[in-house]
This record gives C-alpha cells, sequence and structure tokens, in this order.
C-alpha cells in the first residue's frame, strides 16, 4: 500500500504528507484501532479511513486526495473571506 | 541485554549484550536492509569491543549516521553506563516433542486445586503446562510454588507472581526467574503459551523481540479475542506468527478461536463455581485438537 502511495505523481506528492503505522508496534495497533481499521491494508485520509483491505486504483486515489484538498481549499477561502 | 532505540536509521531498535568487553547478539529489529543487519551480527559475534569501535564509528548512510555508526554510539553508552541494561524477557522452549498436553491457568495460589489437577492429569497427559497466575492475592501462595517445583511444572509467570511476596525468599526467586513464555511442539504444531500482556510493561520488552508479534495482536490488537471486528486483520498478521497456536489467560474467558492457520486459545482459570477446568490439547491424526474439560475429583 506504501509503495502505492509513494508511486503517486510529484504534484499530488506536494499536496500530502504520508505516514506509514506497523502493525507489529504498539503506536500501529493504537493508531489502527483509533481509525476503527478491520483489515489490511487500510488507507485514511485526514484521519478518516477511506480505503478497506483493498489499494484503489492510483486514479481513485487522487481524486479521493484532490477532493479533500479542495474542500480544504474552500473552506479555507470562505473562513478568508469572512475575516 | 541492551535495547538501544535508534534516531535516523531505518531499524528503529538495535538489540545485543556484553559480557565484560565482548559483544554478542547483535540485531538490528524492525526494519532496514535485514541482509546486511544480519551479516553485521555474525561478522562482530563474540568480538571485543575496543576491536570492532574503530570499525562502526563514523560510517554514513543516511541523516549524518548508519546502522554501524548507531550501533557504536550504543556501545559507547553501555560501556559509559548512560544505557541500562534490560532484564531479559525469559522463554522456555521445551524441545521434547508431545501428543497430549494439559494447560491450566489462574491457580492463584489455590493449592487443593493445583493438587487435583496435578494428581488427576499426570497420569493422563504427558505433560501439564501452567500459566500464570501461580500465585493471588489471598493464595496459599509458598504452598502452590513448592508443589509445582516438586512436580517440576512448567509454568510461565503472571502479573502476581512477579509483584505478589511469597514469605520463602527461595519461592520468590523461583517466581522471578519463571519465564513469561513456553514454547513446546505438539506433533507438528509449534505452540506458544504465556499469561497475559503485562509483559509488554517489563523493561527488558521490545516491539520486535521474538513472540512479540504474537502477544501483541492478541492482547492489544484483538483485546485477547474480545474484539471481533479486527479479526480480518487478525488474521492477515498470522501469516507473520512464528507459531501455529497461541495460548494465553488473563481474561477469566474460555475460548477457542481459528483465524487463517492459526488457533487462538484463552485458558480460563483453573477453579470456576467448584469445579476444575483445564485445556486438552492433541496431536491426533495429523490434526491439533482442542477440548476444554471439566476435571472429576473423587
Amino acid at each position: 500500500m506504501a509503495e502505492s502511495v509513494r508511486a503517486l505523481p510529484q504534484e499530488i506528492q506536494e499536496l500530502i504528507d504520508v505516514r506509514e503505522w506497523d502493525l507489529r508496534t504498539r503506536e500501529g495497533i493504537k493508531r489502527f484501532t483509533e481509525l476503527k481499521a478491520k483489515s489490511l491494508p487500510s488507507v485514511a485520509l485526514d484521519g478518516e479511513l477511506v480505503y478497506e483491505a483493498l489499494i484503489p486504483p492510483q486514479e481513485e486515489l487522487i481524486a479521493a486526495i484532490c477532493e479533500r484538498y479542495n474542500k480544504k481549499n474552500q473552506k479555507k477561502k470562505q473562513e478568508e473571506g469572512m475575516s | 541485554m541492551y535495547i538501544y532505540r535508534t534516531t535516523g536509521i531505518c531499524p528503529p531498535e538495535i538489540h545485543f549484550r556484553l559480557t565484560g568487553n565482548t559483544l554478542t547478539g547483535v540485531r538490528f529489529v524492525g526494519g532496514g536492509c535485514r541482509g546486511n543487519a544480519q551479516l553485521i551480527s555474525r561478522l562482530l559475534e563474540g568480538r571485543d569491543v575496543d576491536e570492532v569501535l574503530p570499525l562502526l564509528k563514523g560510517i554514513v548512510c543516511r541523516n549524518d549516521t548508519s546502522c554501524p555508526d548507531q550501533l557504536a554510539r550504543a556501545i559507547e553508552l553501555a560501556c559509559e553506563g548512560q544505557l541500562r541494561a534490560s532484564e531479559e524477557i525469559r522463554i522456555y522452549e521445551d524441545t521434547t516433542p508431545r501428543l497430549k498436553v494439559a494447560v491450566i491457568s489462574g491457580v492463584e495460589g489455590n493449592l487443593a486445586a493445583l493438587r487435583n489437577c496435578v494428581a488427576a492429569l499426570r497420569p493422563k497427559v504427558e505433560e501439564l503446562y501452567c500459566l500464570g497466575n501461580l500465585t493471588g492475592p489471598s493464595g496459599d501462595n509458598d504452598a502452590v510454588v513448592e508443589l509445582a517445583r516438586k512436580e517440576k511444572i512448567i509454568f510461565a509467570a503472571g502479573p502476581y507472581d512477579r509483584t505478589l511476596p511469597c514469605k520463602k525468599p527461595e519461592n520468590q526467586d523461583r517466581l522471578l526467574q519463571a519465564p513469561l513464555f513456553i514454547v513446546f511442539s505438539l506433533g507438528e504444531k509449534r505452540i506458544l503459551a504465556f499469561t497475559s500482556g503485562f509483559i509488554q510493561e517489563l523493561e527488558g520488552f521490545s516491539d520486535f523481540s521474538l513472540y512479540s508479534l504474537e502477544l501483541l495482536m492478541v492482547c492489544n490488537l484483538s483485546d485477547y479475542l474480545r474484539n471481533k471486528e479486527v479479526y480480518p486483520a487478525l488474521r492477515t498478521m498470522t501469516e507473520q506468527f512464528s507459531v501455529d497456536a497461541v495460548l494465553f489467560a488473563g481474561t477469566g474467558a474460555w475460548e477457542h478461536v481459528r483465524l487463517g492457520s492459526v488457533d487462538f486459545v484463552n485458558v480460563g482459570p483453573v477453579e470456576a463455581g467448584g469445579v476444575y477446568q483445564y485445556a486438552l490439547l492433541c496431536w491426533d491424526r495429523e490434526q491439533l485438537e482442542i477440548s476444554f474439560r471439566i476435571l472429576e475429583v473423587r
């Protein structure tokens, strides 16, 4: 799974920070249960579990990242406009 | 054993032993180039630290350091007394292959329970294993420890066994020297047994030590099999297990679940409601058979 994230195009890599958790460690298990994940591999975007037990096609993953990125940007712009 | 938490390199920990000036058991764990790490370990086995330090120091791989460089720092800290040696997580490996064994747990100082189990089970099975706690807050702790010693019962320590005092120092020593993991063979299967997740609170525990994966999957991931939602992940992780069955105790429940090719067995307390119970494990017709039995005491 981490490989598929690392294989994302450079312009997408620049939008994201990637953190990989190892389920063999106490820290990894803690994060896995916090996310309420059930299967491996799992992908969370902005702390929300999005993919479980599957590696999404690259286009799908890019679309999900961009959607979240755009939403966050819109919200930020709205907040800036209000202030 | 020394456990050094690294910085700037792939493996998060380096484990090693120092006997005087002699270096043994070097392991780079949790990541990195396994082949190279094993080669380093073999080359360094049994060598004098004064001889190896100049070879290790100052090698740069990434972040201005490297695996050998981090090992050099760890050895120096250990020699200077700034890195403390941790108590080894004791493992008892029973090398005699068995066909039929019984397992009890939660004796908690109940001398009658242990005595009856020994008397009734010893003639029926090849070995009787006992998971913690052998001793308990209101039990006859010295007497059960002495009986266990007399009967040569192989037992894995539980949290009470590590913390509750016996009156006789020799019994206390026996409890402190008891293994935390027991490994035995039943036919073609390798079985791991331990009491509960308290082991991970001990100083010498590492996420990357032998049998830590099995313990963490049982205790932390599945919450002693109670969190059934994570069973798909647990099943996937069993592919990395080094044993075919995992026995544990400490929850008061009796349960047997098979996930992937691994049997998980929760062994309940030896006495409940006035009856004695045990887990029976048999290797029969090339199969591992696990059942929970009630002991008839006449």
